[in-house]
C-alpha cells in the first residue's frame, strides 16, 4: 500500500506544467467519432465498441431504450446515472453476458486475433480454495502450460504490487488488495476492452484513490478500451476521457474530459466539470 | 521455543484428560470391590480380554471382517449419495425426477427395514452391506445437494465470464464451493455407518464385533461385551481424526478450518 501510496504522489510532482483546457461538450450522444486530444495515437491494442439502436427489455420492461454509441478503442469511458438506468445492462450487454433485444453491438480491433474482454465486478469475486497467483491465472482460461500461466500471474501481481502474496489464501488479504488481485486477473490476459462494474464502491476513501491511480497508470501503459460504470461523479471525473450520463436507457450527456494527465485531486476544472454533470443528474427527476 | 513446544502438548493432552480420570476413577471403584466385576470388569481385566482376543486371533478376524463391510458398505451407499447428489445439485431434470422419491424414503428409518432385509438376504453380507448402505446414502446425498446449491452464484457467473469450459467450471468452482458440505455428510455417514454394522451384527450375523459381543454376553463375559464397546468407541475416534486430516488439507483455504 505504502509503494502505491508513493508512487501516486511522484506522478502528482512529475506532472507537466501545460495549462489545463477544460471544454466540456454537452450535447446527445453523437453517431460520430468523438476522440480525447490527449490521446493522438488510436490504440493498437484496444477494442473499438460501436453500438447502433440498442433496446434490452426485461419482462417488458424496457431498460435500454435505442441507445446508439461510438467508442474508439483505447478510450477510457465513464458511464454515471441514477440507480437503474440500465448503465449496468449496457455494461452486460456490451461484454456479450446479456443478448440485446435489438439493435447491434460491434466491437472492432486492429490486431490479428481480437484480444479478450474483461470485466472486473463490485465484489473481487476470488475462488476462496486458489491461492492469489491461481486466482490470477484464472484469467488466462486453458491457454498454455500451468508453468507459463504462473509466470505470467506473477508478472500481473507485480504490476498491481502483490508479488509477495502470491501464495496466500484469498481470505488473508485485506478489501483492497484483493480487488487488487482481482484487477491483475482482468489484466493478465491483455485485455482489449476492461469493463469495471463500480469495482472501487465497496473501498475506503485512501484505497479507492490508490486503485484509480493503479487502474489509471496500467490503462496508460497497456492502452486497452475501458469503461467504467460508477455512481461517484468525482471518480468518473478524475479517471475518464469522456463521460457518458444515461438516462432512461438513453445517453442523455455525452463530455469530454479535456484535463491533461495525471490529474490532480481537487483541481478547478474538474471540480466544475464533476458540479456540472452532478446538477444535471440531480435535475434529472425534477417536475417537468 | 520451549515453552510454546509445553504449550503446545499440553493442548494436545487437554482431550485426553476426562478419559483418562474416567478409566483412573473406574479402575479404583474396581479394584476396590465398590463394583461387582461380574457387572463392570476393570479396565484391566478388559485390557487382559483385549489381550487374549488379540492372541487367540478372534479379534482381528472379527475386526478386519466388520471393517470390511463398513468400507464397501460405505463406499456403494457413500457413491451412489455422492453421484446423485451431484446430478440432483446440478440438473434440475434429474432432481424434479428423484428428489421427491428419495426425500420419501429418507423419512424411513434405515434400521426399521432390518426385519425386511432378513428375509430377503438372511444372515448373509449382502444384508449388512445393504443396510450400511442405505445408512450412509442419505448424509451423503443430502449434503453433497446442499453444497453444490449454496455454491456462491457470482462465483459461477466469474466462471463463466473467464471463459471456463463447463468441465473446469466443475472442478475449479463448483466441487471445492461444496467440498465443505460435503465433509459435514462425510461426518455424519461415518458415524451412521458403525452404528448400522454393529446393529446389524449384533442382530444377525455369525461373525464380527458385533456378534463376537453377542457371543460374549451368552457366556457371561462381561469383559469382553466392554471390550467390544471400547473398540466401538476408538473406531469412531479413527473415523473422525482421518475426516479431520482430509478436511485440513482439502479446506486449508476456509479460515474456519485452519486452526480447527
Amino acid at each position: 500500500m505504502l509503494a502505491t501510496a508513493l508512487r501516486v504522489s511522484e506522478d502528482a510532482t512529475a506532472r507537466e506544467a501545460k495549462p489545463l483546457d477544460a471544454r466540456p461538450r454537452e450535447k446527445p450522444a453523437p453517431k460520430g467519432v468523438s476522440t480525447s486530444p490527449l490521446r493522438p495515437a488510436p490504440s493498437a491494442t484496444g477494442i473499438g465498441v460501436t453500438i447502433r439502436d440498442l433496446t434490452k427489455a426485461f419482462d417488458g420492461h424496457t431498460v435500454i431504450a435505442g441507445l446508439d454509441l461510438h467508442i474508439p478503442a483505447g478510450q477510457f469511458v465513464a458511464v454515471v446515472g441514477r440507480s437503474g438506468c440500465g448503465k449496468s445492462t449496457l455494461l452486460r450487454l456490451i461484454l456479450g453476458l446479456e443478448q440485446p433485444s435489438g439493435g447491434r453491438i460491434g466491437l472492432e480491433a486492429q490486431a490479428v486475433r481480437t484480444p479478450p474482454k474483461r470485466i472486473m465486478f463490485q465484489e473481487p469475486r476470488l475462488l476462496p480454495w486458489a491461492r492469489v497467483v491461481d486466482n490470477v491465472a484464472v484469467g488466462l482460461g486453458e491457454d498454455g502450460s500451468r508453468a507459463e500461466r504462473r509466470t505470467k500471474a506473477q508478472a500481473a501481481l507485480a504490476e498491481v504490487g502483490l508479488s509477495e502474496k502470491a501464495g496466500n489464501w484469498p481470505a488473508t488479504l485485506s478489501g483492497g488488495q484483493r480487488q487488487r488481485v482481482a484487477l491483475a486477473r482482468a489484466l493478465v490476459s491483455r485485455p482489449g476492452l476492461l469493463a469495471l462494474d463500480e469495482p472501487l464502491g465497496a473501498l475506503d476513501a485512501l484505497t479507492r484513490i490508490d486503485m484509480q491511480a493503479m487502474i489509471e497508470r496500467i490503462w496508460r501503459a497497456q492502452g486497452f478500451t475501458a469503461i467504467l460504470v460508477t455512481h461517484d461523479v468525482a471518480e468518473a471525473v478524475a479517471m475518464a476521457d469522456r463521460i457518458l450520463v444515461v438516462e432512461a436507457g438513453r445517453i442523455a450527456l455525452d463530455v469530454t474530459v479535456d484535463v491533461s494527465r495525471p490529474r490532480r485531486r481537487g483541481d478547478a476544472d474538474l471540480a466544475a466539470l464533476e458540479g456540472r454533470i452532478l446538477d444535471h443528474l440531480l435535475s434529472e427527476r425534477a417536475p417537468a | 521455543m520451549t515453552v510454546s513446544f509445553k504449550t503446545r502438548t499440553l493442548e494436545r493432552l487437554t482431550p485426553w484428560l476426562v478419559p483418562a480420570a474416567i478409566l483412573l476413577g473406574w479402575q479404583v471403584a474396581a479394584s476396590t470391590g465398590l463394583v461387582s466385576t461380574r457387572f463392570m470388569p476393570a479396565p484391566s481385566g478388559v485390557l487382559a480380554a483385549g489381550w487374549q482376543a488379540a492372541r487367540s486371533g478372534e479379534l482381528w478376524t472379527n475386526l478386519s471382517i466388520s471393517f470390511a463391510r463398513a468400507a464397501v458398505g460405505f463406499l456403494i451407499g457413500g457413491g451412489i449419495g455422492f453421484a446423485l447428489g451431484l446430478a440432483n445439485g446440478l440438473s434440475r431434470l434429474s432432481e424434479r425426477l428423484t428428489d421427491t422419491t428419495l426425500q420419501m424414503i429418507r423419512n424411513i428409518p434405515h434400521l426399521s427395514l432390518i426385519p425386511l432385509v432378513i428375509l430377503w438376504f438372511g444372515i448373509d453380507e449382502e444384508a449388512k452391506l445393504f443396510l450400511v448402505a442405505i445408512g450412509v446414502f442419505f448424509p451423503v446425498y443430502a449434503n453433497t445437494l446442499h453444497g453444490i446449491r449454496s455454491v456462491d452464484p457470482q462465483l459461477v457467473e466469474m466462471g463463466r465470464v473467464y471463459g471456463m469450459s463447463p468441465v473446469s467450471l466443475f472442478t475449479r468452482v463448483v466441487l471445492p464451493g461444496a467440498l465443505p458440505s460435503i465433509f459435514v455428510g462425510l461426518r455424519y455417514a461415518l458415524g451412521i455407518m458403525w452404528l448400522t454394522l454393529i446393529v446389524a451384527e449384533t442382530i444377525s450375523a455369525s461373525s464380527g464385533l458385533g456378534y463376537m459381543a453377542m457371543q460374549a454376553r451368552e457366556f457371561m463375559l462381561v469383559d469382553v461385551v466392554v471390550l467390544a464397546i471400547v473398540i466401538y468407541a476408538g473406531l469412531g475416534k479413527a473415523a473422525d481424526a482421518v475426516t479431520r486430516l482430509l478436511e485440513r488439507k482439502f479446506l486449508a483455504w476456509n479460515p474456519a478450518y485452519r486452526n480447527a
